[in-house]
């Protein structure tokens, strides 16, 4: 089974997604954000970057999280990271939130996953509908797993002899805040297909 | 003028609102360069925070408040990073009964500010708190949340010096703006009692 460390931030999200339960089982270890330019990251297979973890701090981390997927490692940029800032490649356009698109009767935000990846066997629409924050225009070797109208909101890319995943949403911030429903089933498909999209030799 | 400091801790900019005020002024800087706090008469922590650092500098915090400071505490306590906090406890039932915002008290901070409006966000209800930060002995408690009348907002004036002002949910500018009272209660609840000595 692949081994999943992630950074905190140490903010109340960030406390309850990563150290309470449920999803407390799923990360072999936290890393507080401070200390992460002296942790070994490399002896973990999936280095997890929660919802809205400051990218103020992630600039300087940059070199060694892409050092981490040439290694082999699998990268994985959540919802508010913004890692269009810090890694080279990465075209992003951010959105402006419509958070009341539901008050609207027959509504949706049109999010459907591609196909691509497995992630069909972990998540279905609801759980991946909540808000949008912003698309990526995928440049050579990025792969969609998630659009919302037919625009990517969360994508793939073999970066060296690991992978990069990154996307827009931002479950663990609302899971964390006891808000949406939807964003804790999200993080329930999400974990685990992200420890066996790890091994995946595709 | 009374002078707020906003410990800012995302990658995007602190509210536009404050610059639209004219008696309170809102100095925004990144938290972990903020140690300084000579100068300012209050203390702004937005849930964004990140309360582990929060905890590791809870003595300078702390002894703003016996300076006469005053610090507005916004978000769930993950790491109580002041004497007075506790970890933050969830409403056990999300629907509307569970969400709605009572009065326990009225306080001037709140005048003319129906708790229908803290309530309701839209229409919805939920926006304002979902869960209670528990109050301390002596702290005036003025909005619960739900049948077990969680403390979403209390105010303490600590006999030793300084107000600390809890809100147990999401930054509550954005809801003292709509309110139209953001002004007032930033200049109140900055403003210096007392013959504190200067922070």
């Amino acid at each position: 089974m692949a081994t999943i460390a992630a950074l905190d931030g140490g903010t109340y999200y960030h406390q309850r997604t990563l150290h309470e339960p449920p999803f407390a089982p799923f990360f072999d270890a936290t890393v507080y954000v401070r200390d992460a330019p002296t942790a070994d990251l490399e002896h973990f297979d999936i280095v997890f970057l929660p919802c809205r973890l400051n990218a103020e701090l992630l600039y300087p981390l940059g070199s060694q999280l892409a050092a981490f997927m040439a290694g082999g490692g699998t990268l994985v940029a959540m919802g508010g990271t913004y890692p269009e800032r810090w890694l080279s490649g990465i075209d992003a356009t951010p959105v402006d939130t419509n958070f009341w698109w539901w008050l609207e009767p027959g509504a949706e935000l049109g999010v459907r996953t591609t196909g691509q990846g497995g992630l069909d066997d972990y998540l279905d629409r609801a759980a991946l509908t909540w808000h949008l924050h912003g698309f990526y225009t995928l440049g050579p070797g990025q792969v969609s797993l998630v659009e919302a109208d037919g625009a990517c909101i969360m994508f793939e890319e073999r970066r060296g002899a690991g992978r990069l995943i990154a996307t827009s949403l931002d479950p663990c911030y609302h899971h964390g805040s006891y808000f949406m429903p939807a964003t804790t089933r999200c993080l329930e498909g999400l974990l685990p297909w992200l420890k066996s999209r790890h091994s995946a030799r595709e | 003028m009374i002078r707020w400091l906003w410990l800012h801790n995302t990658a995007t900019s602190p509210p536009a609102v404050f610059a639209a005020l004219t008696s309170v002024r809102v100095v925004s800087r990144p938290q972990y360069e903020a140690s300084d706090f000579e100068g300012f008469d209050g203390i702004l922590i937005p849930m964004h925070a990140d309360q582990r650092h929060l905890a590791g500098i809870s003595s300078e915090l702390d002894a703003f408040l016996d300076g006469g400071g005053a610090i507005l505490v916004n978000g769930h306590v993950a790491h109580p990073f002041l004497p007075e906090l506790s970890r933050f406890v969830p409403v056990s039932n999300r629907d509307l009964e569970g969400l709605t915002i009572h009065r326990e008290v009225d306080h001037p901070l709140f005048a003319g500010v129906p708790s229908a409006a803290l309530t309701f966000t839209k229409g919805v209800a939920g926006f304002y708190g979902r869960g209670g930060n528990p109050a301390p002995p002596g702290a005036t408690v003025i909005h619960t949340v739900g049948r077990e009348r969680l403390p979403v907002d209390w105010l303490l004036c600590r006999p030793s010096g300084g107000r600390l002002f809890v809100h147990s949910g999401n930054t509550i500018v954005p809801f003292l703006r709509r309110a139209g009272v953001l002004e007032r209660f930033l200049g109140a609840l900055g403003r210096r009692h007392g013959n504190h000595r200067s922070a």
